[in-house]
């Protein structure tokens, strides 16, 4: 038996979705078409903003420098949340509750307060410093405004993203899957393998996902604790805005970054579907 | 469950709580430096961050352009939610994909368009040309936390009202807005910790007078030369700490209290001890 | 209370133009009478109590309430009544606010609000819940404050969608009787939408059969039990045999288990036509009547009070219910003799 919606604001949707709808074509999508035309027709019309991208060694190395961090983190944050997400999910409630409320803590964090804590730790006159210098190693190599600190600050940024999408899945699962292939023989790591991680799979990719999104446009943190030779692609379009002042490049550059980004989700899309990814895996 | 899981789990959870906590001792410190321990405790960070302009400006226009952006966000965001869950019409899924959107696009792309754009239109270094762009980052979660209240939300208490006389305005105003206000609270709470922590956008548009506190402490940390960076983060984080415990505390108390009501059919409630 | 007379003209309701959810559907509810709608899910039967309400509109017909038209007014000003399976109380309000509700949207003064929502509570037995709030009272209470706020305000009519569904079995049986006392004390119209036969027999002044968005049959429970018009009545209400049978003339049919007498009028000759005989209406025989087969037991089911003995008479399957005191004298029997009074026999169509 169907039951038409029924809304008491307004009788058809025209009038509730137009001013979204509106405000959303002209602050969103027209910037949007703005960066497009500008990588076109800034400093003349053509294809010449692509064309030096293309032929740029530089360039390559940035994007290739970007998609390597963005790999590498997305594995660590998979590597350090999916222990994180398991306890969440199958431990005592007050456990639980202490896991997501660290998780959540470091969430709602701002990047700025954590890039500010990373230069604090791993400064040069900071706690790791003064550890490695102690155990001899002197002098203690430069952590900061390197790779190496950007990478580690990116993930334990992307921790709490990964362990949320690998929790909503984890915490469907019914436990009762591993007792079954228990009870018929499997030792507790082969019941993992055979059952429990396949079933976490979707939270895998959805966290894999987003995160490795979010890592191709960062900004904040690679500029502020990465190295200034190795940068990533945000970067660098921050730096036609504010140094060389050049948009058509700036632009030509957003528009790789968008496609490359828009490339990943049309990927996922193609295997499961986008809706799934803001739900929060499986339904 | 497995003692050397709990271990690793507890492991991670402090990596992954630990490096903010420093924030605040740092905080107190003397030293104009990053040095860790401080030197020395001093309360003058606290008292410039709360006293030089270069800070509370930034502050204030960080709160301001925060509570334009829920107003914003909301007027549009509730609104368009009820549309997509209490209609279909051709385009729904359109419309849905471009309110996702923001989400979608990386915000550098978004910070040049805006400088662009806005630049043309004489919004950069507004108020409102902030407020704009950080409505549309906040439109996607918003709406994702109104749809998904709206979805669970029984219409029959609607008809209801209505059949016992209230007028469709009414019952919004007298039944369905109450009873979704937790939600609309929650979705202009995220609006307006999305406008408040965003830096990349507010970077560049917002210029030197409108400055955001971001904006501010994005500068301060790159320059490494103002000590009251320690100060702002550490009031930032410990808003963050203060706002969960808020959240968490109910929870706790009623726990504690140890008493629950449980209902019975002869009108009489049993207050009967809570089983643990 | 002022209670009105409904009537249904032709009502229609398609969503898209094929399929009809309400199908021509015509009804004379008179002023004070309890009908109910029967019938499975999908029959149409709450689609027309929401055309009743407003919720929905009619894609053609008419709706009357007494003498006023009321099929082009939006809910809130049709003045009828209406109470929810999921009880739809407001949460965020007391209780006492929720049953004054209706009459806080009329302008009623306080002084008069509050003493007409008392006295409705105390109507349903709930004097002294004004304060609590709807999360915490079981369904059943809940269920008596959906009623009392729906009858605080002397409503013309008051429609009732499946409002027991959610209830136990012990609690539905109470707030039927409930329900009815209700109704006899108030004399107030009410329409009762249910799936639940027995619900309705006991309950209603007039049951309206629905199938396929049509009314099957009106009448009073022991029309509709006794007399149905159709074989869809005939099986959904209670335990039936349904017989195949030809015309001899003179109100007798040749069938699968013999020749049947029936008080039916003439009827020509070989014309088909279904017979329909409850199970509790075979008993048992002393001896074999004549021209009479006997009946072949498969199996017995002991309900206690009645004993279900489901078997075959000729070549038809039969069900036969016999009396709990008459239970044992089937004990290992294989086969029984049976009897009915022709009167019993009722001709669908």
């Amino acid at each position: 038996m169907k039951q038409r919606s029924f809304s008491p604001i307004a009788e058809g949707p025209i009038p509730l979705m137009a001013p979204a709808a509106v405000f959303l074509a002209g602050l969103f999508l027209v910037p949007l078409a703005y960066v497009g035309w500008m990588s076109v027709s800034q400093p003349a019309l053509g294809l010449q903003n692509f064309g030096r991208l293309l032929h740029s060694g530089l360039f390559a190395s940035v994007i290739y420098q970007t998609f390597r961090t963005a790999f590498l983190v997305t594995a660590l944050a998979l590597l350090f949340a999916y222990p994180l997400a398991y306890a969440a999910a199958n431990g005592s409630k007050r456990f639980a509750t202490f896991l997501l409320t660290v998780v959540a803590l470091s969430f709602w964090t701002s990047y700025l307060v954590r890039t500010y804590a990373w230069m604090v730790i791993l400064g040069n006159q900071g706690p790791v410093t003064a550890l490695l210098t102690w155990l001899g190693w002197d002098p203690a190599p430069k952590l900061l405004f390197t790779t190496f600190s950007a990478t580690l600050a990116m993930t334990h940024a992307l921790i709490p993203f990964m362990t949320m999408s690998l929790f909503s899945v984890m915490k469907r699962i019914d436990p009762l899957h591993v007792r079954a292939a228990e009870s018929l023989g499997a030792s507790p790591l082969r019941a993992f393998v055979a059952v429990y991680l396949p079933l976490s799979a979707p939270g895998i990719v959805n966290g894999c996902t987003l995160v490795f999104i979010t890592c191709l446009g960062f900004y904040v943190m690679p500029v502020l604790l990465g190295s200034p030779r190795d940068q990533m692609i945000a970067g660098i379009i921050g730096d036609q805005i504010e140094q060389t002042l050049d948009f058509g490049l700036g632009s030509a550059i957003s528009i790789v970054l968008l496609g490359l980004t828009l490339a990943v989700y049309a990927l996922y899309n193609r295997f499961f579907g986008l809706d799934r990814l803001w739900a929060g895996g499986g339904r | 469950m497995n003692p050397f899981l709990r271990a690793l789990a507890l492991l991670i959870a402090v990596f992954v709580a630990a490096p903010m906590f420093i924030v605040i001792p740092m905080s107190f410190s003397s030293a104009a430096s990053l040095t860790f321990p401080p030197p020395g405790y001093t309360l003058a960070n606290y008292i410039n961050f709360f006293s030089d302009p270069n800070w509370t400006e930034p502050l204030v226009n960080s709160v301001i352009i925060g509570i334009g952006t829920v107003f914003v966000t909301l007027s549009l965001a509730i609104p368009a939610s009820f549309a997509l869950v209490r209609h279909i019409f051709l385009g729904r899924g359109l419309f849905n994909l471009l309110i996702m959107l923001p989400m979608i696009v990386p915000t550098i792309v978004m910070a040049l368009g805006y400088y662009m754009y806005f630049g043309q239109l004489r919004l950069v270094q507004s108020y409102l040309g902030v407020i704009l762009a950080h409505s549309c980052i906040a439109m996607p979660m918003a709406t994702l936390i109104l749809t998904a209240a709206l979805k669970g939300f029984d219409q029959s208490v609607e008809r209801a009202a209505m059949s016992l006389g209230a007028s469709p305005f009414t019952t919004f105003r007298l039944v369905t807005f109450p009873i979704l206000r937790p939600a609309f609270t929650v979705a202009g709470l995220f609006a307006f910790i999305a406008s408040f922590d965003e830096a990349v956008i507010a970077l560049f548009i917002s210029g030197r007078d409108k400055a955001t506190l971001p904006r501010q402490m994005f500068n301060a940390v790159r320059q490494e030369a103002d000590p009251t960076i320690s100060a702002a983060s550490s009031f930032l984080f410990l808003l963050v700490l203060a706002g969960i415990s808020i959240w968490l505390a109910p929870q706790f108390l009623r726990r504690r209290s140890g008493f629950t009501r449980q209902p019975l059919e002869n009108g009489a409630t049993n207050t009967a001890p809570a089983a643990s | 209370m002022n209670a009105r007379s409904l009537t249904l003209r032709s009502v229609n309701k398609s969503y898209d133009g094929k399929h009809m959810a309400a199908d021509d559907v015509s009804l004379d509810i008179k002023a004070g009478e309890f009908v109910s709608f029967l019938g499975p899910s999908g029959s149409g039967k709450t689609t027309t109590l929401m055309m009743i309400a407003g919720f929905q509109h009619p894609t053609s017909g008419e709706i009357r309430l007494g003498e006023r038209a009321i099929d082009k007014l939006p809910p809130h000003k049709r003045n009828i009544g209406m109470v929810f399976q999921n009880y739809a109380l407001f949460p965020h309000m007391t209780i006492a606010d929720n049953v004054a509700f209706p009459l806080r949207m009329r302008g009623v003064e306080r002084a008069e609000k509050d003493r007409r929502s008392r006295e409705a509570l105390a109507k349903v037995g709930l004097q002294g819940f004004e304060k609590r709030v709807p999360s915490e009272l079981s369904g059943g209470q809940q269920q008596r404050v959906a009623l009392a706020r729906a009858l605080v305000f002397q409503p013309d009519v008051i429609l009732l969608d499946e409002p027991l569904g959610a209830l136990d079995k012990a609690l539905r049986e109470h707030m039927q009787v409930e329900l009815k006392r209700i109704h006899r004390d108030l004399g107030v119209t009410m329409v009762y939408v249910t799936h639940d036969q027995s619900e309705a027999m006991t309950m209603s002044d007039r049951i309206a059969v629905f199938k396929g968005g049509r009314i099957e049959q009106v009448g009073t429970p022991n029309e509709i039990y006794f007399a149905p018009k159709s074989r869809f009545v005939a099986s959904f209400i209670g335990d039936s045999n349904i017989i195949a049978a030809t015309s001899l003339g003179g109100g007798r049919f040749e069938t699968p288990v013999g020749v049947v007498d029936t008080k039916a009028a003439g009827g020509d000759r070989n014309t088909k036509a279904e017979l329909l005989l409850r199970p509790e209406m075979i008993r048992l025989a002393v001896r074999a009547e004549a021209g009479r087969q006997a009946m072949k037991i498969d199996s017995t089911i002991n309900y206690g009070d009645n004993l279900l003995v489901v078997g075959k008479l000729g070549t038809q399957a039969i069900r036969m219910r016999v009396p709990g005191v008459d239970a044992r004298r089937l004990d290992g029997a294989s086969e029984c003799h049976v009897t009915w009074r022709s009167e019993d026999v009722h001709v669908i169509a």
